[in-house]
């Protein structure tokens, strides 16, 4: 009796029965390369995202992190160059200037009103830039980041991962396949073609739900829980460029191929010479263009807006959409179908592998970029996954569905032309 | 020491008086008071089995405790065994059948009111059809001034979880489900109806005040069934008629009007 109870606490001991934390995982594209240079990028990564029990708010990105007051308790060595301080906060961490100190409040201010910190955790952070006194009144960085966590674990990561790579626990049974962020392409976007979504796009997305697919209307979260649920998928968006940024330049000189590798001495000595004089100049690069990218998505001069409004649905204007969809200006019914059924020819075609030009697929269909195949929409469904305003329908025309087959013919139809199109698309459910 | 027993099968049915007096005004035994007429009635219903539940535990427990305190004074005396008695067994089996035979004649009304085509008001009017799907309700309206029809139209209004219905008249929703069953549930009206995949079933209610009810899903329908959570809007005609026209505008929206406010 004994025994058998000791053997099943050794079992227990073994497999281990507590929660295992979650992990950011690599992407595909660092898992080929060699095991040192994978370190390499799981380091860099781990420096400016760090891990999802402890987030680093990296300043050079365009998030709103959010702040939350805390005293500074304990200042360490206050003569080194950098300064080791604790203070009451929370389980984040910043890079860059970490810690700042606290805006002056305006009197009678009531939102800016100090709050309590939650959590009395201790925490450590280097600070290069300021120096703080003990009991200081201070705000640390990250709170946005560290309640977009929470909920984004609760509501999102079984389908979407925790890295944000689509490939949560249930996503293998979903199909469109849940967004892998990792790209920073979102398909449903108010943006023009090469832009990246903008913060409203997201919280569309997040509140509405995508009708026709598994992610379902969040309407039920308050809404600044959305907008912290926003602000942690655009961090893991550009979590997941920056690692391709960082890769891409890495893949010729460090792959693990054994057949490139020149020898193991050589390979570390160049991934030395890599790391102190290339990585710092990538890293900057990498960071500017994020930060580039992605507040060009907030610009309003970036949104799709057309410029003549919607021409008012009737025979003659559907007639005309009807012609530009079977026409060869447009060829929407190459992949939609003549009946707008979604099974026009392409999808019966041999098309290329996504991210390999030239190489034709042993399957037809056509793909999307992250290498699934999807079917184009059935236009006599009457279901608008990106929004079934006119404006919604008139931007999926206009700057196409990111990532997908579905170009963009902003620059190859006119806007009469587009709401022609707009109307024909609305009238196909409804026409027997 | 011996009046231990009699004296605890006493004091439950001290306990359940009170408590059967004092629950109803202290709100326990249902989420809010009823919010719809046919509401009130099945909260009457509930009562009734309320008052005769009370009256037959109250009553055993006197005629336990009476039992146990005779017997403390038993004495040695002599036992009596019984061999069981017809007319005792005809009485306790009888009694019980007549109370549940007279409790499910006597819902039937409310019962055939909420679930029997024929019986329903005779003005009611349909105003949605509320799709299930895991884990959302997708809700199709008419465009103002129209009827809802069977057959989606191309000037329906579409609107997920938020469910707007006009105070004080009988309305009529269509029930579906895009994939397993679900259940279309408001606490406060006190409807709960299954939404089974395959078919359409209407639903009727009537919200007696204007007020923001919650809608849930209670039925286990998949990991995210706990997001199934709507919001039922009872709200004068004025209003909803309002909500319908706004709910147009932006369905409208073309991106070159200036309200795209309304969109968020």
């Amino acid at each position: 009796m004994t025994r058998t109870l000791l053997l099943y606490s050794l079992i227990l001991l073994a497999c281990g029965c507590g929660r295992r934390p979650a992990q950011f995982s690599l992407s595909s594209a660092t898992l080929e390369l060699s095991d040192a240079a994978q370190d390499v990028v799981r380091e860099e990564l781990t420096a400016a995202f760090g891990t999802p029990e402890s987030l680093v708010a990296w300043q050079a990105l365009p998030v709103d992190f959010g702040t939350v007051d805390a005293v500074v308790e304990n200042v360490a060595d206050s003569s080194a160059e950098v300064k080791l301080l604790s203070a009451v906060g929370s389980d984040f961490t910043a890079r860059g200037l970490s810690i700042a100190p606290k805006p002056a409040t305006e009197s009678g201010d009531v939102e800016t009103a100090p709050t309590e910190p939650s959590a009395a955790t201790l925490i450590t952070v280097p600070v290069t830039e300021a120096t703080f006194k003990q009991g200081e009144q201070v705000a640390l960085v990250g709170e946005h980041l560290r309640n977009g966590r929470a909920l984004y674990h609760r509501h999102c990561v079984h389908c979407h991962g925790v890295s944000g790579d689509g490939n949560g626990p249930t996503a293998q049974y979903l199909t469109p396949r849940p967004r892998d962020y990792r790209r920073g392409l979102f398909k449903f976007t108010s943006t023009t073609v090469s832009v990246r979504p903008s913060r409203d796009d997201l919280h569309r997305v997040i509140k509405y739900g995508v009708p026709g697919t598994y992610m379902p209307s969040f309407m039920l979260l308050p809404e600044n829980e959305t907008r912290e649920i926003v602000e942690y998928v655009r961090w893991l968006a550009m979590r997941g460029e920056y690692e391709t940024k960082i890769v891409v330049p890495m893949q010729s000189d460090f792959t693990g191929n054994p057949e490139n590798r020149t020898a193991a001495s050589e390979a570390a000595e160049a991934l030395k010479v890599f790391r102190e004089s290339d990585l710092p100049g990538l890293v900057e690069t990498a960071a500017q263009e994020l930060s580039d990218d992605w507040s060009a998505a907030e610009d309003e001069g970036n949104t799709v807006l057309p410029k003549s409004s919607r021409t008012p649905s009737g025979p003659e204007s559907i007639d005309r959409g009807r012609k530009l969809f079977l026409g060869e200006k447009a060829k929407c019914a190459s992949c939609h179908g003549e009946l707008g059924r979604g099974n026009g020819p392409s999808t019966e075609a041999f098309n290329d592998v996504p991210g390999k030009p030239g190489v034709k697929s042993d399957v037809p269909g056509l793909f999307d970029i992250w290498g699934n195949i999807i079917k184009p929409r059935n236009l006599t469904q009457d279901v608008f996954r990106g929004g079934r305003r006119p404006v919604d329908v008139y931007r999926r025309i206009h700057s196409g569905i990111k990532g997908t087959p579905m170009q963009a013919f902003g620059s190859t139809l006119t806007d009469e032309e587009i709401w022609d199109l707009v109307n024909y698309v609305y009238s196909i459910p409804h026409t027997r | 020491m011996n009046k231990l027993w009699p004296l605890f099968f006493m004091f439950w049915p001290v306990v359940a008086i009170v408590l059967f007096v004092i629950a109803p005004d202290m709100n326990w035994w249902f989420p809010s008071p009823a919010m719809s007429p046919l509401g009130q009635q099945i909260d009457n219903l509930f009562y009734l089995i309320l008052v005769i539940v009370a009256v037959t535990f109250i009553g055993t427990h006197i005629a336990l405790g009476y039992v146990l305190y005779k017997g403390l004074n038993v004495g040695s005396g002599k036992a009596w065994f019984s061999h069981g008695s017809h007319s005792l067994e005809m009485l306790w089996s009888i009694a019980p059948a007549s109370i549940l035979l007279f409790i499910s004649l006597y819902q039937m009304d409310v019962w055939m009111s909420f679930r029997v085509k024929s019986h329903y008001p005779k003005d009611v009017t349909p105003i949605a059809e509320v799709t299930a799907r895991q884990f959302e309700w997708r809700i199709r309206l008419p465009a103002p001034g129209k009827k809802l029809s069977p057959i989606p139209q191309a000037d329906d209004l579409y609107t997920v979880n938020d469910l707007h219905v006009p105070t004080g008249q009988p309305v009529l929703i269509r029930l579906r489900s895009m994939d397993v069953q679900h259940s279309f549930f408001v606490p406060e009206l006190r409807i709960k109806q299954d939404a089974v995949p395959g078919t359409v079933i209407p639903v009727w209610f009537e919200c007696s005040a204007k007020g923001e009810f919650d809608l849930t899903c209670t039925e286990l329908c998949g990991w995210g069934h706990y997001k199934m959570r709507g919001r039922v809007f009872s709200e004068t005609e004025a209003e909803y008629q309002n909500y319908l026209i706004n709910l147009q505008k932006e369905q409208q929206f073309d991106g070159t009007s200036t309200t795209e406010a309304a969109a968020e």
